[in-house]
């Protein structure tokens, strides 16, 4: 708590202080991930009073409470549909505030006993807890908050932050029973004396309070046995019946048990509640997590045959059951199910998958939560067109190995050209961290995988084509993580129904280890991947690893090989060639209006890769396919929408060079400006696409330019290369260029020699860089 | 000697100041995570029908339209707003039974690419707000359900285990509130949902205008 805060508080003599603070989004970790937020539960675990020192000991209570919370029912048999999220913030000083005994202390979250002059009353500071809440995780990832203090006295709340609880022994059983009312909306199932006030009038709202007494208007009455009378006085436990007191009234409301968790701390919330606390559950939780295909409407040949799948979250000990029809027929059961479209006609199907929890815990389902279903229509026919697909869903490689292959399969009539786009993409749907060490299940390219994209292009006769996805080799223990591939934009074919498939990542790691990236032999494999886009060549693997490994156990000589090998990856002729002709392109083509940089990581890459494809420097005619790709390349540039947009061929090519020349910073002389304008001859327009091309390539390749920007690419391709981020994306503290132009200034300042400026050091040793590797 | 000295220290002062710079810029930090793909569909898409009719059970009567086939609006941009609520004068400070209506002020508003949490159902309490975006005709865009800030409960055990306790209320607070960052979307209305003993009645206590 600030001084400020502090001072309010002493002033108003009030527990609920308002301190209006910008939280920042604080260091946190997904304890408990079963898959994506947006279709789970998603807790959230903060602590207050906790110095940076008692880290580990917040860290201990919060996985005290997770394994409590989820040793009871119904939070057992459902702790898969769970997420849980703890946020470390330290606190200045250790406890809480007590007030009535003048005790202040300076916590993250201002937390004080006696709130509003009740002693077990813990109220923290809403407006701090909802703020760093809101800066760290997303509003999918925070569906009920828990505030642990450290303070042992009896203590709490509940309300809008689910439960805010002392470390007292008692603590798991009272976010129990919290959790029932803010979580569960379920009543307190005791009765009197006020306050409250007991009101019996009419029927309570709460699912667990009624004050019917005939049986058929019970609200719970499926839950009664005939046998059972009403009203109940039974004293025996888990019996569902009509016992007299609740609702805060010792007579003239019932409640379903003699005792639950909603009376008494130490019992179960016994049926009524855990039918109550399930059906919540299922209010955030799909059934159905995904199925496949992700398109609705779908071709089949005729003859064909379509493979459907379903995923559904698991409970503990029980199945959900998993139906699939055809035309309202009943065709299988279980996630997986293929169409033999030879069996149907012609024409439109349906296809259904219905997905129902069988639990025997809940009785009545008015809103059909704990059921989903989906349906796709087929089309079945023939069809000359042939289809595009990936040969699977899904695909496994186990990390260590250098690369995945996913294999594109094409179908039909093959006599023709196709081509299709394809691209990888990570799953962020549940990134909870940007960290490469946490373990979420999501893969991400700057730290499993090398994003990979292209057009492939089948040829006459060619049904399959194979991509290979570079796999990076980290020494986290991350468990399995996945990632995605997409085809898009087909040509010559249509796309068939698996469009997407999953590339699952093996770990194969059981502890962190050692971080690879200080091995020579990964170091150099790891630049070929992020500035070369390829794996290594054999000789040249070996040759760039010798040059660090020669200097033995001399740290210093290593640490300058080090340097020297990764610049070279910069200079070396096939990153110029490709790299930098891309940043060049951008550069003449658009300027950097808005940044002082022409281009972000997301154009760079994908066109990066589209001019070194299948290049090698020192392989074969190699020259010759850089120079085949950079036209071809150059001739897709000018065409795309932007350039367009930016050099409409309606401009004369004397607007169109000066633009260029504007743009790229270049002020050539003059006769070598008119040969540019003369590449359009007598044209009183820039129609002529390959004059365009010639134009814009003269000037990417002119000296002046080459020279000018060098500096500037070089320090841009430490956060593309290294970073695999923009100089402007997370985690760069200020989300702007003031990093990037530190490090140009420090670069000019030493007359472009990184190593006085140790500019490349500094990344390569940076924690960010070495995180993506290993602990 | 000791100005060679001093020459040095400012030397490796200025050299682990630059370190210090240069390595904020590479500092790790947590940051906002990545915004959501939906690729896979869930299959909730079903369950619209059911949902409107709820909606439109709940809504008929109060100003807001649910027009045939509603569906919730997409939510890949994601508005954040920060939002002081007060239902006391600024004197009165203490807990207290529930105050009804108040002043809704913002205090904050952003934009990020992210997801939303979906309800599967329409399920009220009296402890809870509805919370509706509507456009300029009035017809929701988005709904959602979240706790009443406000709501304060504080409970004691005995030394049977037996509960007892009472929920108070905070006279004003500070919460947020995220909705799909929707062109169309140009307020968002907060409702209170009161029981009377067969149904749950929206009562209107708050709004802010978006656009």
């Amino acid at each position: 708590m600030s001084l400020v805060c502090k001072l309010q508080f002493t002033i108003l003599a009030m527990a609920i202080v308002f301190c209006y603070s910008t939280a920042s989004a604080q260091t946190y970790e997904t304890i408990i991930n079963n898959g994506d937020s947006a279709n789970r539960v998603d807790l959230v675990i903060l602590g207050d009073g906790y110095t940076a020192s008692e880290m580990q000991k917040f860290r201990n209570d919060a996985q005290t409470f997770v394994q409590g919370f989820f040793a009871q029912e119904p939070f057992r048999e459902y702790q898969n549909y769970f997420n849980v999220h703890r946020i470390d913030v330290a606190s200045n000083q250790s406890g809480a505030d007590h007030p009535e005994r003048s005790v202040f202390v300076d916590t993250a979250f201002g937390a004080a006993y006696n709130c509003g002059g009740i002693q077990r009353l813990i109220c923290v500071d809403l407006a701090k807890v909802g703020n760093t809440v809101a800066a760290t995780l997303s509003p999918a990832q925070r569906d009920m908050t828990l505030v642990i203090v450290n303070d042992t006295e009896y203590g709490g709340s509940g309300g809008s932050i689910a439960a805010v609880t002392s470390t007292h022994p008692s603590a798991i059983e009272i976010i129990l029973h919290e959790e029932g009312h803010s979580f569960g909306l379920l009543g307190d199932e005791y009765g009197g004396p006020p306050p409250p006030d007991c009101n019996s009038s009419f029927e309570p709202s709460t699912p667990n309070v009624t004050k019917e007494t005939q049986r058929a208007a019970i609200k719970w009455g499926s839950w009664i046995d005939g046998a059972t009378p009403i009203p109940t006085t039974s004293t025996i436990a888990g019996v569902p019946g009509l016992y007299e007191g609740a609702g805060y009234c010792t007579t003239g409301l019932f409640r379903p048990t003699y005792n639950s968790k909603m009376r008494s701390l130490g019992v179960p919330f016994e049926q009524i509640n855990t039918e109550q606390l399930i059906r919540r559950i299922y209010n955030l939780v799909s059934p159905l997590d995904s199925s496949l295909p992700s398109a609705s409407t779908i071709t089949v040949p005729a003859g064909g045959s379509q493979a459907f799948s379903a995923s559904t979250p698991t409970p503990l000990t029980h199945s959900l059951s998993v139906v699939w029809s055809v035309d309202g027929q009943t065709a299988g059961s279980g996630t997986s199910f293929t169409l033999n479209a030879a069996s149907l006609s012609q024409g439109t199907h349906s296809i259904r998958v219905a997905i129902n929890d069988p639990t025997s815990q809940v009785r009545n389902d008015p809103s059909q939560v704990l059921k989903a279903q989906r349906t796709w229509t087929v089309n079945v026919g023939a069809s000359s067109t042939p289809t595009v697909q990936f040969s699977a869903a899904s695909y496994s490689q186990t990390e260590g190995n250098p690369g995945v292959d996913v294999i594109v399969t094409r179908t039909g009539d093959t006599s023709g050209v196709t081509t299709v786009n394809y691209q990888t993409l990570d799953d962020v749907v549940t990134i909870s961290s940007t960290d490469c060490g946490t373990v979420t299940g999501i893969a991400l390219s700057r730290c499993d995988y090398i994003t990979t994209m292209g057009t492939l292009r089948f040829a006459a006769g060619e049904t399959s084509k194979t991509i290979t996805i570079p796999l990076v080799d980290d020494s986290f223990a991350e468990g399995t993580e996945h990632f995605l591939v997409t085809l898009t934009n087909a040509f010559g074919a249509t796309l068939g129904s698996t469009t997407g498939a999953t590339v699952n990542i093996n770990d194969n790691e059981s502890v962190n280890g050692i971080n690879p990236v200080d091995n020579a032999r990964a170091f150099v494999r790891q630049h070929y991947l992020d500035f070369l886009n390829r794996e290594p060549d054999a000789s040249g693997w070996d040759f760039w690893t010798q040059q660090i490994t020669a200097c033995g156990s001399n740290a210093q000589c290593n640490e300058v090989m080090r340097i020297n090998v990764s610049v070279s990856f910069f200079l070396s002729i096939e990153f110029q060639d490709t790299g930098y002709f891309v940043y060049r392109t951008y550069k003449a083509a658009h300027g950097a209006i808005g940044m002082p940089v022409p281009l972000r990581i997301n154009e760079f890459l994908p066109d990066t890769q589209q001019i070194g494809r299948g290049v090698q420097v020192g392989v074969g005619n190699w020259q010759q396919q850089i120079e085949t790709n950079k036209q071809a390349y150059l001739l897709d540039f000018v065409q795309r929408l932007r350039f367009t947009s930016d050099h409409p061929t309606t401009k004369t090519p004397a607007e169109f060079v000066d633009r260029l020349l504007l743009n790229s910073g270049v002020a050539p002389p003059p006769d070598e400006r008119n040969s540019l304008v003369a590449e359009f001859g007598s044209a009183t327009n820039t129609a002529d696409l390959a004059a365009r091309v010639r134009v814009l390539r003269r000037i990417i390749d002119n000296q002046v330019l080459i020279n000018q920007e060098f500096n500037r690419a070089f320090v841009l391709m430490q956060y593309f290369g290294y970073l695999r981020r923009n100089p402007f994306d997370p985690p760069e503290l200020t989300l702007d260029f003031q990093g990037y132009n530190f490090w140009l200034n420090k670069l000019n300042q030493f007359g472009g020699n990184y190593l006085n400026a140790e500019m490349v050091k500094a990344f390569i040793s940076s924690i960010e860089y070495r995180r993506r590797f290993g602990p | 000697m000791k100005r060679k000295l001093s020459a040095k220290t400012i030397l490796v002062a200025v050299l682990v100041g630059l370190l210090v710079v240069a390595a904020s810029y590479f500092a790790l930090a947590q940051s906002q995570p990545e915004p959501s793909r939906q690729s896979i569909q869930s299959g909730d898409s079903d369950r619209q029908p059911l949902i409107e009719n709820q909606l439109r059970d709940l809504l008929t009567g109060i100003g807001v339209l649910v027009t045939p086939g509603f569906q919730m609006a997409e939510d890949r941009n994601v508005r954040e707003v920060a939002i002081r609520w007060e239902t006391a004068s600024a004197s009165k400070t203490a807990l207290a039974t529930e105050q009804t209506g108040g002043k809704f002020s913002v205090s904050s508003s952003q934009v990020s690419i992210s997801s939303l949490p979906r309800r599967r159902a329409v399920e009220l309490a009296e402890t809870e707000i509805f919370v509706a975006a509507v456009d300029a005709n009035s017809k929701l865009v988005w709904w959602q359900v979240m706790s009443d800030p406000r709501v304060l409960r504080s409970e004691k055990v005995s030394s049977s285990g037996e509960v007892s306790g009472q929920t108070l209320y905070l006279p004003n607070v500070d919460f947020s509130i995220s909705f799909p960052d929707e062109p169309n979307i140009t307020e968002v209305r907060f409702f209170h949902p009161q029981w009377n003993g067969e149904r749950f009645q929206l009562t209107q206590i708050g709004v802010i205008t978006v656009r």
